[in-house]
């Protein structure tokens, strides 16, 4: 039981320091808008009331229909970024890894090369 | 590396098939033929392997090994992809699009489910799971144009999705505290002593992750929904594969590195809540269902239930696990038979309601009396597998003295046979909605024939499973 304790003690002091820092952030950014939203006088106009400094205004429904083809070009696009999340450990450690870690890594760069392929095969590389 | 040939053989088929249908685009039958002669290779590879009950790959080490239970489940999965494509070949719904890449994918899950059975790592079993839950995510929404579909697929995407993170989490917190992802690393450092709080909520949150694996109450509730909107042949490999690859984790992590007496006083009570909620909850809720594939979803949680018993009793008295294979080898057998008549009735009948299946045995008397068959099995009466099944689970919960767990079995099996033979009466005793026969091909019926065959066989002459079981044992 008091083992649990320490345990459960122990492992939530590291994140006291963080909870901490949260408290003062909330109360950081709350408290210019709290005696903002106090003091300030409130006179509202059609000027005051646009948006200031956020990009144009957006003209027409924002919920239109995109080409799916975005989306496809998205996934291609994952797939290496994920093999150079994937090359970089593996570049690090290359001199520890042996010729295991050279096979495996071709293997999984022969893998990614044919999803390319079939990407293409499959005519997603084509723009309509 | 000869060992992991069949995982290797099944990927790279895959590879290449996919590029082969990108570019010559073959008639997607004959990608239905190439897939089922590559498993049957990695089922001739499997079994004439050798077995090495320690066998590690070098330059890893301690991630896979090659066990009697590795090689029987590898073979319990093979032979399911087989016949799952068996059946998809069978169905050859006209309407799904891409039909080829439809008979690909089976092939990567099957490669999955290989991997799985031989795990001795958290790393090997959560990439394992991935490739296999994966190629599940594309293959249950591939009728995309079908509302019912899209359902099932955003549904099981998401509640696995969720059912990996619990896992993850649940493996990082093992990890944290034990400092090994290896199975007989983490039975070795939690040694003889009291679990820590923190190994008892990685333990807590892996047995939720693999809960929905095998869909058990109360992480169930993507089954039905999900089994209804699949195509029904992959619903017969999520049914069987995929619950018989939830019960091998299961095995390999409970009895390897969560194997101490400490361990077990953690898990077992939590197990045995799951077991006796998904028996009564499977089998009283598949009562008021009105469709075929919803009341087996159902059905096959109330079969999960039912082997968790089994995977509890050989804690009490080592060497009673054996019931799991032996309830999962009636499972398969009666499971599958079903699924393939529901698949080839539905070319005709267009719906999977009972009471569209209405007097079949006019219309069909070969589908019918296999799928009367096959129910009656699952059911577990006399004269078929499913009750020896039954048997063995209630033989082993009887002799490790699970008793509340056996009364609640024997109830919730009684309450099962009300809409099994419901169906069964449905069948043979009711005017048929139309008399328009089933058409059903020579192939359908002699594997049907087969499949009853050994269900009506093995209940008559136990001793061939026997003889099995004693084999995986050895």
């Amino acid at each position: 039981m008091i083992e649990t304790y320490i345990f459960v003690a122990t492992y939530f002091y590291h994140y006291l320091l963080i909870a901490i820092l949260g408290v003062i952030a909330v109360i950081f950014a709350c408290t210019p808008l709290a005696i903002a939203w106090v003091l300030a006088p409130k006179k509202p106009g059609k000027t005051k009331n646009e948006s200031y400094e956020c990009g144009i205004e957006s003209k027409g429904d924002p919920w239109m229909q995109f080409k799916v083809q975005y989306y496809l070009y998205a996934l291609a696009f994952v797939i290496f970024d994920i093999e150079a999340v994937f090359l970089y450990p593996w570049a690090v450690a290359f001199t520890g890894v042996g010729l295991g870690g050279f096979i495996a890594m071709s293997v999984f760069i022969l893998i990614l090369v044919e999803s390319l392929i079939y990407l293409w095969g499959k005519g997603l590389l084509e723009w309509k | 590396m000869p060992w992991i040939a069949p995982e290797i053989l099944l990927t790279a088929l895959a590879c290449v098939l996919l590029l082969v249908e990108a570019f010559a685009k073959p008639c997607p039958r004959l990608i239905g033929f190439v897939t089922l002669a590559g498993i049957f290779a990695a089922i001739g590879i499997t079994i004439a392997t050798p077995i090495a009950s320690e066998f590690y790959v070098a330059p890893w080490g301690g991630l896979y090994c090659l066990d009697r239970p590795a090689q029987f489940f590898k073979v319990f999965f093979l032979v399911t992809a087989a016949l799952v494509t068996w059946i998809s070949l069978a169905a050859d719904e006209e309407s799904l699009p891409n039909r080829g890449e439809f008979f690909v994918f089976p092939l990567l899950t099957a490669a999955g489910l290989c991997l799985l059975a031989s795990t001795m790592d958290f790393m090997v079993l959560f990439v394992a799971l991935e490739l296999v839950t994966i190629s599940f995510y594309i293959l249950v929404a591939y009728q995309r144009t079908n509302a019912i579909a899209l359902e099932a697929g955003v549904k099981y995407l998401i509640l696995g999705a969720l059912s990996s993170a619990f896992l993850v989490m649940g493996i990082a917190y093992t990890f944290g505290i034990t400092g090994s992802t290896q199975f007989v690393e983490i039975g070795r450092a939690i040694g003889h002593g009291p679990l820590p709080l923190g190994l008892k909520f990685g333990l807590l949150l892996i047995i939720f992750g693999l809960g929905f694996k095998v869909a058990a109450v109360p992480f169930h509730l993507w089954a039905p929904d999900v089994y209804q909107g699949a195509p029904t042949s992959i619903t017969a490999f999520l049914s069987v594969g995929s619950k018989a690859a939830g019960f091998i984790l299961l095995m390999r992590v409970l009895y390897t590195a969560f194997g101490s007496a400490a361990a077990f006083a953690t898990w077992i009570p939590m197990l045995s809540v799951l077991a006796a909620l998904s028996m009564l909850l499977g089998n009283l809720a598949a009562i008021p269902q009105r469709n075929l594939k919803r009341l087996l979803a159902y059905s096959s949680i109330g079969h999960s239930g039912f082997m968790l018993i089994g995977i509890i009793a050989q804690i009490r008295t080592p060497g009673l696990a054996i019931s799991v294979f032996i309830y999962l080898i009636t499972y398969l057998l009666a499971n599958l038979a079903a699924f393939l008549v529901i698949a080839v009735a539905s070319k005709t009948i267009r719906g999977e309601q009972i009471h569209q299946y209405a007097g079949l045995w006019q219309r069909s008397p070969v589908l019918a009396a296999s799928l009367a068959i096959a129910l009656v099995s699952l059911a577990g009466i006399p004269p078929t597998i499913g009750f020896i099944g039954k048997l063995s689970i209630f033989g082993a919960a009887w002799q490790s003295g699970l008793y509340p767990l056996f009364w609640i079995g024997v109830v919730s099996a009684v309450a099962g046979l009300y809409y099994y033979l419901g169906v069964v009466k449905a069948m043979f005793w009711s005017e048929p909605l139309d008399n328009t026969p089933i058409p059903a091909c020579l192939c359908t019926k002699a594997l049907l024939l087969v499949l009853s065959g050994l269900t009506l066989l093995l209940g008559f002459w136990p001793q061939g499973l026997q003889h099995l079981v004693r084999i995986v044992q050895s």
